[in-house]
This record gives structure tokens, C-alpha cells and sequence, in this order.
């Protein structure tokens, strides 16, 4: 099998406090004392001190295949762009090896090369020279940069006279307009507003169709999820998941969880005032066995008793959350007074779960009836929600993953063929 | 079939090399390993990445004078107040002797390619630092960084050098043949702070000390240089150690292209080529030693 990136233990060590390298005086001093020294010193990498190094990336081995857009994410810290640095050759590793097949173009910040004082035609030139393109190209290209980019206007205004959206605008649309065989990005691609975000990933989209392999670094999992074919999980160096996207979000969203779970209930700032929550069972709703992996249209039933100051006014709160701490949605009950016993038992049912396959969280929450957010207690519930049958004959090999939510839709399609036409049509319109 | 073959030569033709490319003849294959020993100079991807030298040195010159009231005028200016100023102390007061020619035109032909020297000198060892928002985000041959600032001094050069034709028409002081050497003569100063400037630069990046030092070490070198004063009152006994500093054999050839002044410095030029020669070639083979380091440390 080809590929156009093959990486094959590829690590990189870092001192830390990079910064403090022996300063001059030193330097001297030991010239002074050994000139063999001094001339290993300058010439030779210092050996490895374990103590003060660290390995940003360890042993990564792996390989894409020409075409394939792959999404690489991870918490902060887990390798991403230090791998992104040696594949754009920007950094050296400090062992293994990674050989790239076709020309090699790379966007690791918005805005590579642009200078202030020089005006949007003048940057466009710097710029792409700087990012791989020739003069040529550059001039072939340059009406498309600038409509893209949508700052016709301003091109003949000094960068520096530009708005932050203005300048992160033209910038990517220089980057988006190299034509190399392999892209590597790093989160550059949520610049200006929601519109022109949508356009930055309709020309990602457009790039991988043209059959150019790309790789890309973001932390926006909705953008990996619908945007990758494959997506590749790091954590504190290495490859925790590499895969389908859907999957790899999960692997991203539990390594943090963990890391959030660390944090002790005691210290959650939002719970406020004495209180006890419990979720006694989650029951399936309907004709499905196990309670805890459901499907996407599958029902379930919560029952949960709560402790509270007997004869005060609480109220419920059940809410349904990505692993991160996107909320999908969530239910809110009427008021209800505690009784003496200062227990109240209650039920929810969700007649249908409307998530697509994956991990969620279930919070159960009570609250002062009174008081806006003023939660007394909160229990946190997983899910793991399965796909059901396979995949739509159509489908665009990303498992249904363009999406947010599922839901259930009724088609009645008509069988002559004129009417045919007319939803091709409409869709491309629509599209 | 026909792939598996190419992977398997690189194998065996790549084993060692440093991130170099094959053209192929549809693809081409990059290696990306850890360095050891020697660094090649890969002068085959410096010239494949002549473009961007050529933005670079545009852009030098385009903001260097973007936003100066007096724009190009800069370029005259600092080499035609130095003139003055040794014209009126060493000329007038200490009668330095020079040459047989007018004191203020002896002296301004020398600092024309000093000033070009000198500047591109304090410009490209900076260089690197200065752009270390590329070095740490974009892969391009970094020697390429220092070159620029060099080669943006060469327009300061033609702009201050057309002064000297104006001074030499004011002391109506012909040109002669020999200032067909005069091209050579700067490709020579353009050499010598090409190859210091990879020294410099390189070692700017790691200990930022030299930023400090190279005012005062250029300072020193412009008085170890004959531009206030000839050569021949340079005792003869000092002349071979004197002849090492390569701008020495520059700035007399200059002077006795353009003006005639004296004898071809022949032997002083060919002492000066080669030791400009040997700290470009020695300071290319340092800088893309320290280069594996750039990104980590600027």
C-alpha cells in the first residue's frame, strides 16, 4: 500500500527552559578552561540530562494514506503540533524518521511571513513566497486570494490599518491557496466570523476532493467529526486512538474526563448548600435490554430520590452533555415542595435519546425553586450510544457523522422519473 | 511493482542523508531524520528557494524606508556625515595624508563600501531573531535569512555610490579603466559579510550577547580598516597581519577602481578573496550545523 506520510518512531526532546542555554560567559569560560569543551559545547547537541528534558513526542509511528484528511487532536500538551513541526521540517527530531511522498506545504500559523508596514498585494507575494509558492503562481492566483479573502478594497491599505478579522481573513486565504500534495494545519482554521468559518472549511472540503492528503490539528471536535475520515488521538506524546473520528472524539473526551474527575466534588464551585442527589436506576424505555448502551432512537427512564431542608421549594434538572461540556439539552421540573422526611423520589422519561453514537454524559441535578442556578447537588450518569444497522448505501463514508443530532425522519419518494430531476436539483440548490 | 521498487532504493540511496529530496520523475520522496555529523549545505535548495530571497531582500527594502521622511536619502546620509566628520578631524586637524587625492573624496569612496558592509553586517546578524516568527512556523533553507539583509544593502550602495560620481565631478576627478573592477570589488565585500554574517547570526540565535558586542567589534574593525587613512602609512612590517582583514584589500581596491588612487592592490586582493572565501564556506557548514537548532532555541 502507498502512503504520503509515513512516520516510524518518530520522537522529539525538549529541554525544559529551552531559554537558560548556557549564556556566552559560560561558554567562554569553559573555552577558557578546555577548548575541546567549548568546541563540543557549540558543535555537539548535549547529551540527554533526563532530568531536564521531557519527550513532547515519543515513538510515533504512523501512516497516511494519499487522499485521506486526517484530524489530529488531544489535550494540550499531548504532541500535536511539536509532530506537525517535524513533519513541516520546522524542527529537527531527535530520533526515528518520517519520509513524506509529493510536495509539502504547511499552515502552522495564520499570517507566516506578513509584515505590517507592506499592504495586503504586497503581503499576499511575501507571504506565499515564504509558504512554497512561486511568483508566478502567486500572480496566477492572486484575484482568487483576494476574493476570497474579501478585502478588495483594502488590498493598496497597510496590514497594520487592517481589523484583526480583516487581517486573519487575507491571511488564510493566501495559506488556502498553496496547492502542495500534503497539507499539514494547525488550528488555523477558526478565523473571522461563523461565515467566513464555514467558508474556510468548504475550502478544506474542496482541497481534500481535489485528492490532496491533509492533516489537521483542532481542538473544535464537531469540526473533526465532520470534517475527517480518519482522526488520530494524542496524549502526552503518543497515539492514544487512531481511527474513526467518532471514536477518537470519545478516546479525546475521556482522556480528559479523567483529568476532570480528578477534582474533587467538594471543590465544584457550583453546588451550593446542603443536598443529596441519587440516581436509584436508568431503565430502558421500550424493547431494548441493556440500560446503559442504548440507541440512537431508544427511550430511557431515569428514577432518582433527593435529600433537601424538608419545606423548601426545590426543583429538578436532568441535562444530556457531550464528554466535553457541550450541553444537547436539558429538562427542567415544576417545583416541589420537600416533605417533612426531606426525601423526594422522581421520574423522567426521554421517549427517544435523539443522540448519535457515542459517549454521553447524564447529569441529574436538584436545585433551589427559588433561586436562578443555585444547585444543591448534581450526579453524573454515562452513556455509550450504539449505531443501529449499517450505514445509509450512500453515505459519505463518514458513518452519518455530519451531524449533530439524530432524529427520525419519514421519506415518501415518487418513482417517475421528471419529479427525479427536480430533487436533484433543489439539493444542488440547497447544497 | 513500481513503487515498491523506488521505496526500496530510498532505503538504501537515503540511509544518512538529511532531509533531502528525489526528483522523481512524477514524485518526489522527503526524508525527515535526526542530524549527525557534517550538515550539508543542500546549495541545490537554496537556489530552488531563490524566490523567497528575493521577497525577502524586497521586503527589507520596502519597509526599511516606508514611513522615513526622507526615504532613500538614509542611504546617503550616514556614510556622507562620516565623511564630514572625518573629513574636518582627520583631513583638516590631524592631516591624515591620503593619497595625493582631496581628503573628503579619499574618504567617501572608502566608506561607500564600508557602509554597505558594515549595515548588512549589523542587519543579517540580527536576522534570525528578528524573524523568528518564520524560523519557528515555515520550512525554508534558513541561510537564506542572513543573505537577505545582506543583499538588501546593496541598493544603499548604488544610491550612495552615485554620490561618489557626483563628488568626483564637483573635484573634477575622472573615472578610469579600472572601475571595471569595481562589480567584483563589492561581489568581494558582499562575500566577506555574507560569510560573517552566517558566523554572527548563528551565534546571535544562541547567545544573544552578540548583539551587544557587534557595534563595538565592528567599530573597531572600520579603524583596523584603511578608510580615514592609506595603507601606506600602515608600518610594512604590519602590512601581511593588516592584508588578513579581507574589507583592507576590499576598500583599497575600491578606492584605486574608482579613483586611481595608488597601485592594484593584487596581492591584498588575493589574501582578502581567499579569507573571505574561507569564512563564507566555514560559516555556511557552522550556521546549518546550529540550523537543526533554530526553531527550538530562537
Amino acid at each position: 500500500m502507498s502512503f504520503a506520510v509515513r512516520t516510524e518512531e518518530i520522537s522529539k526532546q525538549y529541554h525544559i527552559g529551552m531559554g537558560r542555554m548556557p549564556n556566552l560567559r559560560e561558554a567562554l569560560t569553559s573555552a577558557l578552561s578546555s577548548a575541546k569543551g567549548y568546541a563540543s559545547r557549540l558543535l555537539a547537541r548535549r547529551p540527554a540530562e533526563a532530568r531536564n528534558t521531557f519527550w513532547a513526542v515519543k515513538d510515533v509511528s504512523l501512516e497516511i494514506r494519499p487522499g485521506e484528511l486526517v484530524g489530529l487532536i488531544g489535550a494540550n500538551g499531548a504532541g500535536k503540533s511539536t509532530l506537525l513541526k517535524m513533519l513541516s521540517r520546522v524542527t529537527v527530531p531527535t530520533s526515528g524518521r518520517a519520509i513524506i511522498r509529493g510536495r509539502v506545504g504547511s499552515m502552522l500559523e495564520v499570517g507566516t511571513g506578513f509584515h505590517p508596514e507592506l499592504t495586503g498585494r504586497e503581503n499576499i507575494f511575501l507571504s506565499g513566497a515564504i509558504l512554497g509558492m512561486s511568483k508566478v503562481e502567486i500572480r496566477r492566483k492572486f484575484d482568487e486570494i483576494v476574493a476570497f479573502s474579501e478585502i478588495e478594497k483594502f488590498i493598496e491599505t497597510p496590514v497594520k490599518h487592517y481589523s484583526t478579522g480583516m487581517y486573519l481573513r487575507l491571511a488564510f486565504s493566501v495559506a488556502a491557496h498553496l496547492e502542495p500534495e500534503v497539507l499539514f494545519v494547525d488550528e488555523v482554521l477558526a478565523v473571522g466570523d461563523a461565515r467566513f468559518f464555514a467558508k474556510c472549511i468548504n475550502k478544506m472540503r474542496s482541497l481534500h476532493a481535489s485528492g490532496m492528503t491533509i492533516t489537521l490539528v483542532s481542538h473544535h471536535m464537531f469540526l473533526i467529526q465532520t470534517l475527517c475520515t480518519r482522526a488520530i488521538c494524542m496524549s502526552r506524546g503518543s497515539v492514544l486512538f487512531d481511527g474513526d473520528p467518532l471514536r477518537a472524539i470519545d478516546s479525546y473526551r475521556k482522556s480528559l474526563d479523567e483529568a476532570a474527575q480528578a477534582v474533587p466534588a467538594a471543590s465544584r464551585v457550583d453546588l451550593k448548600g446542603q443536598g443529596r442527589i441519587q440516581v436509584l436506576q436508568l431503565e430502558p424505555l421500550g424493547e431494548w435490554a441493556s440500560t446503559t448502551e442504548p440507541y440512537p432512537d431508544s427511550g430511557i427512564k431515569l428514577t432518582f430520590v433527593a435529600d433537601a431542608e424538608p419545606n423548601t421549594s426545590v426543583g429538578f434538572r436532568v441535562a444530556v452533555s457531550s464528554m466535553g461540556s457541550f450541553c444537547y439539552y436539558a429538562f427542567y421540573s415544576d417545583p416541589v415542595q420537600v416533605p417533612a422526611s426531606g426525601r423526594v423520589t422522581c421520574e423522567l422519561q426521554i421517549p427517544e435519546l435523539m443522540l448519535l453514537p457515542g459517549h454521553y454524559r447524564i447529569f441529574g441535578g436538584m436545585l433551589r425553586a427559588d433561586k436562578v442556578n443555585h444547585f444543591l447537588a448534581e450526579e453524573c450518569l454515562q452513556i455509550f450510544v450504539r449505531e443501529r444497522g449499517p450505514a445509509p448505501a450512500f453515505d459519505n463514508g463518514s458513518g452519518g457523522a455530519d451531524n449533530l443530532f439524530w432524529n427520525r425522519g419519514i421519506w415518501t419518494l415518487p418513482t417517475d422519473n421528471d419529479s427525479e430531476k427536480q430533487i436533484e436539483v433543489q439539493g444542488e440548490r440547497y447544497r | 511493482m513500481h513503487t515498491e521498487a523506488r521505496e526500496s532504493e530510498l532505503d538504501v540511496s537515503l540511509k544518512g542523508v538529511t532531509a533531502s529530496a528525489t526528483h522523481g520523475e512524477s514524485e518526489r520522496l522527503l526524508l525527515i531524520e535526526p542530524i549527525k555529523g557534517l550538515v550539508p549545505l543542500q546549495l541545490r535548495e537554496i537556489w530552488s528557494h531563490r524566490e523567497v530571497l528575493y521577497f525577502l531582500v524586497w521586503r527589507d527594502i520596502k519597509v526599511r524606508y516606508k514611513q522615513t521622511a526622507l526615504g532613500a536619502t538614509w542611504a546617503v546620509i550616514q556614510p556622507f556625515l562620516t565623511m564630514l566628520i572625518f573629513a574636518i578631524f582627520f583631513g583638516r586637524l590631524a592631516k591624515v595624508p591620503s593619497d595625493g587625492l582631496p581628503y573628503p573624496l579619499f574618504s567617501y569612496a572608502a566608506l561607500v563600501p564600508w557602509t554597505f558592509f558594515a549595515t548588512g553586517l549589523n542587519q543579517a546578524s540580527n536576522s534570525l531573531v528578528s524573524s523568528s516568527n518564520l524560523i519557528t512556523k515555515v520550512y525554508f533553507p534558513r541561510l537564506v535569512v542572513p543573505m537577505a539583509a545582506v543583499f538588501a544593502g546593496l541598493l544603499d550602495l548604488i544610491i550612495a555610490g552615485s554620490l561618489l560620481l557626483l563628488m568626483m565631478a564637483y573635484y573634477h576627478h575622472g573615472a578610469t579603466v579600472h572601475a571595471v573592477w569595481v562589480p567584483a570589488l563589492v561581489f568581494l565585500a558582499l562575500i566577506t559579510s555574507t560569510g560573517f554574517s552566517f558566523w554572527f547570526s548563528a551565534l546571535n540565535v544562541k547567545y544573544r550577547d552578540i548583539r551587544h558586542v557587534l557595534p563595538f567589534i565592528v567599530q573597531l574593525w572600520m579603524f583596523a580598516t584603511p578608510i580615514a587613512y592609506p595603507t601606506s602609512i600602515v608600518p610594512a612590517r604590519f602590512r601581511a597581519v593588516y592584508a588578513l582583514n579581507p574589507m583592507a584589500g576590499v576598500i583599497e581596491g575600491f578606492r584605486w577602481a574608482m579613483l586611481g588612487s595608488g597601485h592594484a592592490p593584487g596581492v591584498m586582493l588575493i589574501v582578502s578573496s581567499l579569507i573571505a572565501f574561507a569564512v563564507l564556506i566555514s560559516g555556511a557548514y557552522f550556521f546549518r550545523r546550529m540550523e537543526t537548532t533554530f526553531a527550538d532555541i530562537v
